[in-house]
């Protein structure tokens, strides 16, 4: 087992050499590839000599590259923008085709119309080179056609560059695993109004807590708000939500300590129609705060993750049918809730999604009663006979889709609620 | 909206029907003969049609030199695709330099260039427009450092030396964050 453990450590040492090869900027990367790639092969044959007994890998080959580029993450945070070695690799590519011909034309004489059409087609890092250019070419990339959409997945940006790009009428702002980082030179943070209609701040690091208030305080058009993993947020943030009088979609997973006026006065105001609540750890004012005033046009919740014992059957119930519309609910990790919940469950007409996974008070015997479904995850309940006969029993259903929540998540850049928010390049 | 622009466009392909031979009277009074595809593309010459002259079949044009009007007639020989013009929504979907209209322009000089950005500029035709500028000249200012695009955009700056530096402060452009794989 040991020699095991060497040879995969072995190969990880090569790839993170190989890895290093690329990030070198002089060099041609695709023969650097090559060249590693044959060095990794000789080595590889190497240790598989000194080992002397079959090995499962197939080392003679590049099989465990190729092994490591399908072996992604699942989660879905990763997935959005390659990462910066590989956009410097492309950013090389792009310059060595073009840098045969020195075509040159002169810029500066053509109209302003004309421009805009232009920079309409380069991405946003190169829209900011050309406002460098000069005076006149820097009012033209500031023209809001050019900002209605901004993908800064994986970035960091200062505070007072964030607020700036914002004020460009723009709309969509995905800033997912990225942070915002404190600028000395910003005395106050008191800006206009904006045009936000999606802000997407899943993971988002803020150096300060005002300064994701600053940012909610700005904004009064939102439509979809996913606040992922914000851990505690001040009791104002929650009303600059509610000032959102048009907001449908609210993602509030893994945000703690949320208070129940604030939740409320969100509830009161904006039209739900998506709502997650995933691991929020609610204390018992937001549980009953959720329970009563939930508005009756959402279609999707979730309250999965933890274990509240007001979410009891009587409270649920009482939930489910106030929510005519209910397309997706996902109760996953609830020890409390039983048998009484599924045959409501069984009964709401639109409902296509549950999940329930690890609910071990439930029989499963009342999950045959799910005929509506589409899908039903029901992770760790069963056993694998008893997911057999589960899939016997729903034909219609897709029995354990995924772990993960889809509820107040965008799919991808190209699908961000509606939106297709992929950078050009 | 949609249903008004269709009407335009039968109304328009029943009057092009009609006539067999289109010149244009260009800027030095010379005439060029064009095909009904170009004033199809054309916002400005299908607009200009309903002047067209009876007799002589002319349309006047007297902002265009015909030696540019020429060179686009020449574009549009290269290009067959006679379907509507739809520009392409990702980057990997432009044409490449192999291209016959992309290299077609490679060997201009400044000021033809120019000279015909300004025409199609003038004419509003979308495929000229996204073959010159958008394939063209943003491959003269992608992934150029500013000093490249001056020079090759042949520009001057106009920003003092502390006016930059506090551009680059005051606009810092998203620093990439290298993710953990």
């Amino acid at each position: 087992m040991e020699e095991l453990t060497y040879v995969v450590e072995a190969k990880i040492v090569e790839k993170t050499e190989q890895m290093s090869f690329v990030h070198d900027e002089n060099e041609n990367p695709n023969t650097m590839l090559a060249t590693s790639s044959t060095v990794l092969k000789s080595r590889a044959e190497a240790i598989i000599h000194e080992e002397d007994e079959d090995s499962f890998f197939d080392a003679g080959s590049t099989s465990f590259v190729e092994a490591r580029k399908q072996l992604t993450r699942p989660d879905y945070l990763y997935q959005e923008t390659p990462c910066a070695t590989v956009r410097n690799i492309r950013k090389r590519k792009a310059a060595v085709i073009s840098g045969e011909s020195t075509s040159k034309i002169k810029l500066t004489d053509m109209p302003n119309e004309i421009l805009n059409n232009i920079f309409a087609n380069l991405n946003r890092r190169d829209i900011f080179s050309v406002g460098q250019a000069c005076y006149r070419f820097y009012n033209i990339s500031a023209n809001s056609i050019h900002w209605r959409n901004l993908n800064m997945t994986n970035k960091a940006v200062l505070e007072s560059a964030f607020h700036r790009l914002i004020s460009r009428r723009t709309q969509n702002v995905c800033l997912r695993n990225g942070s915002i980082q404190a600028d000395r030179a910003l005395f106050s943070r008191e800006f206009t109004l904006c045009c936000l209609v999606r802000l997407d701040l899943t993971a988002t690091t803020f150096a300060k807590a005002e300064m994701l208030v600053a940012i909610l305080k700005r904004c009064r058009n939102l439509e979809y708000l996913s606040l992922e993993s914000q851990g505690i947020l001040p009791p104002e943030a929650y009303n600059y939500i509610a000032e959102n009088r048009r907001l449908k979609l609210l993602n509030l997973t893994n945000c703690k300590e949320i208070p129940a006026e604030g939740l409320k006065r969100i509830f009161k105001n904006c039209p739900l129609t998506d709502i997650s609540l995933n691991f929020t750890f609610l204390d018992e004012a937001a549980s009953n705060v959720v329970i009563d005033y939930l508005p009756s046009t959402v279609t999707r919740v979730a309250l999965a993750g933890f274990d509240n014992p007001l979410f009891n059957d009587v409270s649920l119930i009482k939930l489910v049918q106030r929510l005519p519309n209910l397309i997706e609910f996902e109760i996953d990790d609830n020890n409390t809730v039983s048998n009484k919940l599924v045959t409501v469950l069984s009964q709401c007409p639109n409902l296509r999604k549950l999940s329930m996974s690890r609910c071990y008070n439930v029989d499963p015997y009342a999950f045959t009663l799910l005929r509506r479904l589409r899908v039903l995850n029901i992770y760790g309940n069963l056993s694998n006979t008893g997911y057999k006969y589960i899939r016997e029993q729903l034909p219609k259903a897709i029995v354990n889709e995924s772990h993960l929540s889809t509820i107040g998540r965008a799919i991808d850049e190209h699908h961000f609620w509606g939106v297709d928010i992929a950078d050009k390049y | 909206m949609a249903a008004t622009t269709s009407t335009d466009m039968s109304t328009l392909n029943t009057a092009l029907d009609k006539i067999s031979n289109i010149k244009l009277k260009c800027k030095d009074g010379k005439l060029v003969t064009i095909s009904k595809r170009i004033i199809r593309e054309s916002e400005v010459l299908s607009h200009n049609f309903s002047v067209v002259d009876e007799v002589e079949q002319t349309i006047p044009l007297p902002d265009i030199h015909s030696t540019v009007m020429k060179q686009i007639v020449a574009f549009y020989d290269l290009i067959e695709d006679d379907s509507e013009y739809v520009p392409p929504s990702k980057y990997t979907d432009r044409p490449t330099k192999d291209h016959p209209g992309v290299g077609f322009f490679s060997n201009f000089t400044v000021e033809e260039l120019q000279a015909l950005t300004h025409a199609c500029g003038y004419l509003d035709m979308p495929r000229l427009q996204d073959f010159i500028l958008c394939h063209m000249i943003v491959d003269i200012i992608q992934d150029r450092e500013i000093k490249e695009i001056r020079e090759r955009g042949m520009m001057k700056t106009d920003y003092t030396p502390e006016e930059e530096a506090e551009f680059v402060k005051r606009h810092e452009a998203p620093i990439e964050v290298v993710q953990p794989q």
